[in-house]
């Protein structure tokens, strides 16, 4: 009785084992989709954030420009550990955001932040495997041009 | 050794029930697997489907295609269905959100214009508008939200 009860553990030790087994194999395909659907998802989340950053950088008043770019560097930490899509390409984006709040800081007449932020683009730079010149406060301030709040208030344009 | 042999024996008789089962769970209800997943709705999933009907919409809309109207209209239902208060997405990317709203608005005025519907349009960039002031944009006049909406802000 004792050796009926052992054997038919085994074989349904064996049957769980191939049941899940067989079911993965066949779903295998949607499994790959769905991994590379939740990097795309990713990718995708952070675009609409970046986008928005880049946005209200440029059109909305200085807070809610700060808050977005806050939040684009946020998303951007929270998301890089879990894709494997990430690349030089993102911490461009990424040294970009530090670099708009940096100036952003500046203009509002917070320069230890602001150093802080510019410090951190640069770095960003340097971990996408730029050196410098490519990778220094200068060449970010150039590229970034002026804050866009000086800029409308150069250009007299409404505040 | 015969109680290995045994063992053995029935371990892989198990083995190929339990795959033939596998095999005809899957044949029979291969949906079952992607229901699992579709019952769990992350913001990675939903966040796949605003990345692709941004591309495709912002494409129709650049394009000038017929169907660009239909694309917007998707994508916007898409990004208020988001923005709901019952869905579970951060305040502050409703916010970025918000932003994608006001842009497909604006192109959707362009394209009721286009079309003769001079109400409509008024409707669409008015809504824009609103949704742009509530983002603390400093110029939310006609010709700047156009602009905005026809070239993207780059860095």
């Amino acid at each position: 009785m004792k050796r009926v009860l052992h054997l038919g553990l085994w074989f349904l030790l064996g049957a769980t084992t191939g049941f899940f087994g067989m079911y993965y194999w066949r779903n295998r395909e949607f499994i790959r989709n769905d991994k590379a659907m939740g990097s795309m998802g990713m990718k995708a989340e952070r675009g609409t954030v970046d986008y928005y950053a880049k946005a209200q950088y440029k059109y909305a008043d200085r807070e809610s420009a700060r808050q977005a770019l806050l939040y684009d560097v946020q998303i951007f930490n929270q998301t890089k550990e879990a894709s494997s899509l990430w690349g030089p390409a993102d911490l461009w984006d990424l040294s970009n955001s530090y670099g708009e709040l940096s100036l952003l800081e500046e203009s509002a007449g917070n320069p230890d932040l602001a150093r802080k932020y510019m410090v951190q683009a640069v770095q960003a730079l340097k971990e996408a495997g730029m050196k410098e010149p490519s990778a220094s406060e200068a060449s970010i301030r150039k590229r970034l041009g002026k804050e866009p709040f000086v800029t409308a208030v150069a250009d007299g344009k409404p505040q | 050794m015969k109680k290995i042999v045994l063992n053995l024996v029935a371990v892989l008789a198990g083995v190929a029930l339990g795959a033939i089962a596998g095999n005809v769970v899957f044949f029979f209800s291969p949906q079952m697997f992607e229901k699992i997943f579709e019952t769990r709705p992350t913001s990675v999933r939903y966040f796949t489907w605003i990345g692709l009907g941004w591309g495709v919409s912002e494409s129709a809309f650049e394009e000038n295609s017929k169907d660009a109207k239909r694309f917007l209209k998707g994508h916007l239902t898409r990004i208020e269905n988001g923005m709901d208060p019952r869905s579970s997405l951060d305040p502050a990317m409703k916010k970025a959100l918000l932003l994608h709203a006001a842009l497909t608005k604006a192109r959707l005025s362009v394209l009721e214009k286009q079309a003769g519907n001079a109400d409509q349009a008024a409707s669409y960039m008015s809504a824009a508008q609103g949704d742009l002031k509530s983002l603390g944009w400093r110029d939310v006049s006609e010709a700047n939200i156009l602009t905005f909406a026809r070239t993207l802000p780059t860095k």
